[in-house]
């Protein structure tokens, strides 16, 4: 919904509507509010897809933030610290997704490369969850991957 | 002096209070408590009892040779059965409706036309309103520019019903914005080549053609017996934020009550049926009419009837009594909503039933307690008496507690039923059980919230609730913040939450705390609110509870958060002072029986029980 009001929107389809496209800058002051997803060079474009879509779906806008970091959790911490919504999704090399919020030391959740799309949709959409102060659908499952 | 021990059995738990007893002094040492083990009155309470002993012993730091007489109280067996009968009934015949409320649906505003499948969308002639049924598996892109393309050939794409939850996506890539309802989950059971309509509402709203009768009679061109038959359609989608209902020949929704059977109730010498699903207050009404109750039998293959059998099979197992001479003296009769999945829904819609809990409570005068009495003579080697009735001790135990003077009534709030006692000015102790109490509760919320999960009723009911807001607050009920320095666990994030003392637990409900925390209240009144005035009406003088000075208050759910605080709000106008128990100044709720077969143990040796109890109360 946000995609057709974002003043970036034609910058960059690569997230969908949802998604106000790559920037190099997460201070840029034209840039809404947004869950910044870092990712990888080499990451799977049907994750980039997916995680967006799962935000975008949730109402939530995303933007897709240039690396800094070599892998998921690096990315997302990195991606969750320029957010100005304080929450930031980091896209690993194999596709592994990590979703962190700036202020919580531990990863909110993880998912390995691995992941069927529908639960990488789900840990993008559960990305915009926490934004929207909804609780996290796939919680539980972190919860385990997050103590193995 | 003597070490005396005083043993409570109760129906969950047994407590122990010791003391040394001289000539009239009670010096009291320690108190214990463990669970019951078994029927209470049977012989299976002696381990408990036993280790309630133990343990009143280790806490006083005293051998167990030094034990020189255990009191028992005269407990006698009570079963109590819970049942619940749901009495209304949703079913959807032929797939007429979809009323539920994903969380994201996509557009908003009224779309109708006939339902026609995704990949049939090239065959359609132009102007034709269509609404668009998509099945599994569908990509949202696709889908999205499926729809475009055939808007662009001419086809009027109304709305569009989807499998997956992608409804937002879809939208958010469709040239012209329409309806969509999403995650249907049997949305390849949605009749294609009928005329159907999808209300989705702005946020925050919710919808408004489709919930109303005449909307829908308007909608679908439908006269005015058409309309009397779809009116539960509309009464099933009212408060949805979108919905999805599609007109088939034969489709209805039909709402109709279940016959669940009777209940035969006799008492005063007469006998009455009534229908289980005429609902509690009918029941309790009837029960009015036969006071006092004699006996109450349900019919063979329905829940009620089998939670009375059952009861009364259990108490002959204990007792040894025949089934027959076994008499049902109280029932309650609860009205409850529980949410159920609606037969024939089509994307797992739940509507609201009426149901009937019912508690029941049978009672014997064959007590065992001399089986348990030898039984703990034996293991501990001196000497072990029942010492008094239940009621009569519980009195003697609540009058320690300081402010209180006779006459004094109780009320002690158990977990299967809860029991009334009156000491009169002259020493005449009367005493009444009624069925219902915490184990009812918990049902109550267990149902009405869904839970389907006991323990996570039993948390609501004994915890009070917060709303986890951020990774690091939390908001209480009453609206108090409060702040953590630690991250809290996703898995609470945002989550209604039981606040234990081990921490949250996230409670798995979908509605506000506000529902959460109504349901809880609401179960906790109709039972100890209602069993309170219920079981004092029926000790009290004249039956008028004007004339009970003090209520004293006992047992578990005395020591609940709310509970206390419900029933003395309900006897606030009858002018009666009502309160916690603190048995002793010291004990709290708990240990009044315990404490006071100490008492009297003592009184019996130093003289008459009521005046003296009068002096202990004054002087403690």
């Amino acid at each position: 919904m946000s995609g057709a009001t974002s003043p970036l929107s034609g910058v960059s389809v690569l997230g969908g509507p949802g998604c106000h496209g790559r920037i190099d800058r997460a201070d840029d002051p034209a840039l809404p509010p947004a869950v910044l997803v870092s990712v990888h060079d080499d990451a799977p474009p049907a994750v980039v897809r997916e995680v967006c879509a799962g935000a975008e779906e949730q109402g939530i806008p995303t933007a897709i933030l240039a690396p800094v970091g070599t892998e998921g959790d690096a990315l997302a911490r990195h991606a969750a610290g320029e957010s100005r919504l304080e929450v930031g999704v980091g896209l690993g090399p194999d596709g592994a997704v990590v979703v962190r919020h700036a202020l919580v030391a531990g990863a909110v959740l993880r998912l390995a490369g691995d992941a069927p799309p529908g639960r990488v949709r789900l840990a993008g959409a559960d990305a915009a969850r926490i934004v929207a102060g909804l609780p996290l659908r796939t919680a539980a499952q972190a919860l385990e991957s997050s103590a193995s | 002096m003597s070490l005396v021990i005083g043993v409570d059995i109760g129906n969950s738990t047994t407590e122990a209070c010791i003391a040394d007893v001289g000539d009239g002094t009670v010096g009291r040492l320690a108190s214990s408590l463990t669970r019951t083990t078994g029927v209470k009155g049977t012989p299976d309470n002696t381990t408990g009892a036993v280790t309630a002993v133990r343990r009143a012993l280790e806490a006083a730091g005293r051998p167990a040779g030094e034990l020189a007489t255990v009191l028992l109280n005269e407990a006698t067996p009570v079963i109590s059965g819970l049942a619940m009968e749901t009495i209304t009934e949703t079913i959807i015949t032929e797939s007429t409706m979809i009323g539920h409320n994903p969380d994201t649906p996509g557009g908003d505003g009224l779309g109708v036309g006939t339902t026609v499948a995704l990949d049939d969308l090239a065959g359609v002639e132009e102007e034709v309103p269509v609404v668009v049924v998509v099945g599994a598996g569908a990509d949202f892109d696709d889908v999205a520019h499926l729809l475009n393309r055939a808007v662009e050939q001419g086809v009027d794409v109304v709305a569009a019903v989807l499998h997956g939850d992608d409804a937002v996506l879809v939208v958010n890539r469709l040239t012209r914005r329409i309806p969509v309802v999403d995650e249907v989950s049997a949305v390849d059971r949605v009749p294609l080549g009928m005329l159907a309509a999808v209300e989705v509402a702005a946020p925050g709203r919710t919808i408004r053609t489709l919930s109303d009768s005449y909307g829908l009679a308007s909608t679908f061109d439908l006269d005015a017996e058409q309309t009397r038959q779809v009116s539960p359609v509309a009464r099933a989608l009212s408060g949805n934020r979108s919905a999805v209902v599609v007109r088939t020949p034969s489709g209805d929704v039909t709402d109709r009550r279940i016959p669940v059977g009777t209940l035969t109730l006799s008492g005063a010498g007469r006998s009455l049926d009534v229908g289980v699903d005429e609902g509690a207050d009918a029941i309790m009404e009837a029960i009015g009419r036969v006071a006092p109750l004699d006996d109450v039998h349900g019919e063979a293959g329905t829940h009620v009837g089998g939670m009375l059998a059952k009861v009364r099979d259990t108490m002959t197992d204990v007792t040894g009594q025949p089934a027959s001479e076994i008499r049902i003296r109280d029932v309650l009769a609860v009205d409850t909503l529980v949410p159920a999945v609606v037969r024939g829904g089509l994307a797992g819609e739940v509507s609201r039933e009426n149901a009937v809990a019912l508690a029941a409570m049978v009672r014997t005068s064959r007590s065992r307690m001399q089986a348990v009495a030898d039984a703990l003579s034996d293991e501990l080697g001196c000497e072990a008496i029942i010492g008094g009735v239940e009621g009569e001790v519980a009195v003697r135990g609540a009058l320690t507690t300081p402010g209180t003077s006779v006459p004094i009534a109780i009320i002690d709030m158990g977990g299967g039923s809860t029991d009334a006692a009156l000491l009169d000015r002259d020493g005449t102790v009367s005493a009444v059980h009624v069925a219902g109490a915490g184990e009812l509760v918990t049902k109550l919320i267990d149902s009405e919230l869904g839970l389907e999960d006991r323990d996570a009723a039993e948390s609501v009911k004994r915890h009070p609730l917060a709303k986890v807001e951020s990774f690091f607050h939390v908001r209480h009920e009453d609206g108090t913040v409060q702040f953590f320095s630690e991250p809290l666990p996703p898995h609470v994030f945002a989550k209604v939450v039981t606040v234990t003392p081990e921490g949250l637990a996230a409670v798995p409900v979908r509605g506000p705390l506000e529902e959460v925390r109504r349901v809880r209240r609401e179960a906790k009144r109709r039972v100890f609110v209602v069993n309170a005035l219920r079981a004092l009406a029926q000790v009290a003088p004249q039956g008028s509870l004007r004339l009970l000075g003090s209520v004293v208050l006992l047992g578990g759910s005395a020591l609940d958060f709310e509970i206390p605080g419900m029933v003395a709000d309900a006897l606030a106008p009858y002018g009666v002072v009502c309160g916690i128990g603190n048995v002793h100044g010291t004990e709290g709720p708990r240990n009044a029986v315990a404490a006071g077969l100490v008492d009297a143990h003592a009184g019996t040796v130093a003289g008459p029980a009521p005046e003296k109890l009068q002096r202990q109360a004054a002087a403690s």
